[in-house]
């Protein structure tokens, strides 16, 4: 059995708790509550002849009161960055995190979720800009953790990122 | 030493465990019950009971702190753990109260925040609107 941990990184209330919730319980929520300190949850996924035993770290998001607290990224084997795609500068600090976890846990897997892609209407991120990302090598992917759009394939696109980087 | 850890038992609910390079249980003590860990027998894997417990998280000379780690509805502790001669020693303080404080400061900074963001946008649409308006002419149906 292979066990792999990852972690979720980001600004606070882009989605990375419902992000979780969604993949592991098939649950949303529209109500708020903000994390403290970290969150583990665990959720088996089958990867072609292996089971990957996911263990997701649900980080408290970065605010005013809290940067983000490397420690918790101790034992990674791979990140989500999550943005939220109707609040553009969450994706501005999204990339500035990517640089600290960088920093602190050296090349790992990780993906980029624009998350909220069922507001639309509300949408404010620059799809040229997301291609110029896409074009460095980043792997982007637009989520919805009230629908459920894309985020089991976010999850399983990961997964396969690090099983491939363990060989 | 003593009184200082029966204090820390007591009123912290200190629990410590100590476990082999496989992250088995060898010995333990303090108030495990309080974080379910009552049952936990020697030669077992407490990977399945506590989940930030893996493979590599802990090594040599270098110490592990997580401030807030969520272990149960309403059960927050502070997890600190090192590399001894006996074992890898994880230590476990109860910190629910103060997570609990922190949680509602930081929910209510945090909505501020969010209507804060919410009103800015909200100015900027009556603004849009209010030019569309004004380069109407008089009888233009919006
Ligand atoms: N419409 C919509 N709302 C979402 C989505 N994901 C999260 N939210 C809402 O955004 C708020 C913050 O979500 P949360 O998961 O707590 O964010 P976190 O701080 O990054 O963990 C909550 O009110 C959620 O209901 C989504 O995909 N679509
Ligand atoms: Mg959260």
């Amino acid at each position: 059995m292979i066990k792999k941990k990852i972690c979720m990184v980001g600004v606070f209330a882009v989605g990375k708790t419902s992000l979780v919730q969604r993949f592991v319980k098939s649950l949303f929520s529209d109500k708020y509550l903000t994390t403290v300190g970290v969150k583990i949850d665990k959720k088996s996924l089958r990867i072609g002849e292996e089971v990957v035993d996911l263990m997701l770290w649900d980080l408290q998001g970065e605010d005013e009161f809290q940067s983000l607290q490397v420690s918790y990224l101790r034992g990674s084997s791979g990140y989500f960055l999550v943005a939220d795609g109707t609040r553009e500068w969450t994706l501005d600090r999204a990339m500035t995190l990517q640089q600290k976890v960088q920093q602190t846990v050296g090349d790992l897997p990780f993906m980029l979720l624009i998350n909220k892609a069922d507001l639309s209407e509300s949408w404010e991120i620059d799809e040229k800009r997301l291609s110029e990302l896409v074009e460095t090598g980043w792997s982007i992917m637009r989520t919805s953790a009230r629908t459920g759009q894309g985020v089991e394939e976010a999850f399983n696109a990961l997964a396969i990122k690090m099983l491939e980087a363990q060989k | 030493m003593n009184i200082l850890l029966s204090h820390l038992v007591n009123r912290r609910r200190l629990a410590y465990l100590f476990l082999d390079k496989d992250n088995n249980l060898i010995s333990s003590g303090g108030d495990l019950t309080y974080y379910g860990l009552g049952t936990l027998g020697t030669g077992e894997s407490v990977e399945d009971r506590l989940a930030f417990v893996q493979d590599g998280m802990f090594r040599e000379n270098e110490t592990v702190f997580f401030e807030y780690v969520s272990l149960g509805d309403n059960l927050y502790a502070n997890v600190l753990s090192s590399v001894t001669p006996n074992g890898i020693c994880v230590i476990l303080l109860d910190v629910t109260n103060q997570a609990r404080r922190i949680q509602s400061m930081q929910q209510s900074g945090n909505e501020l925040f969010l209507c804060r963001e919410q009103l800015i946008e909200t100015k900027k649409l009556l603004q849009q609107a209010l030019l569309t308006i004004r380069d109407s002419k008089p009888d233009d149906k919006i």
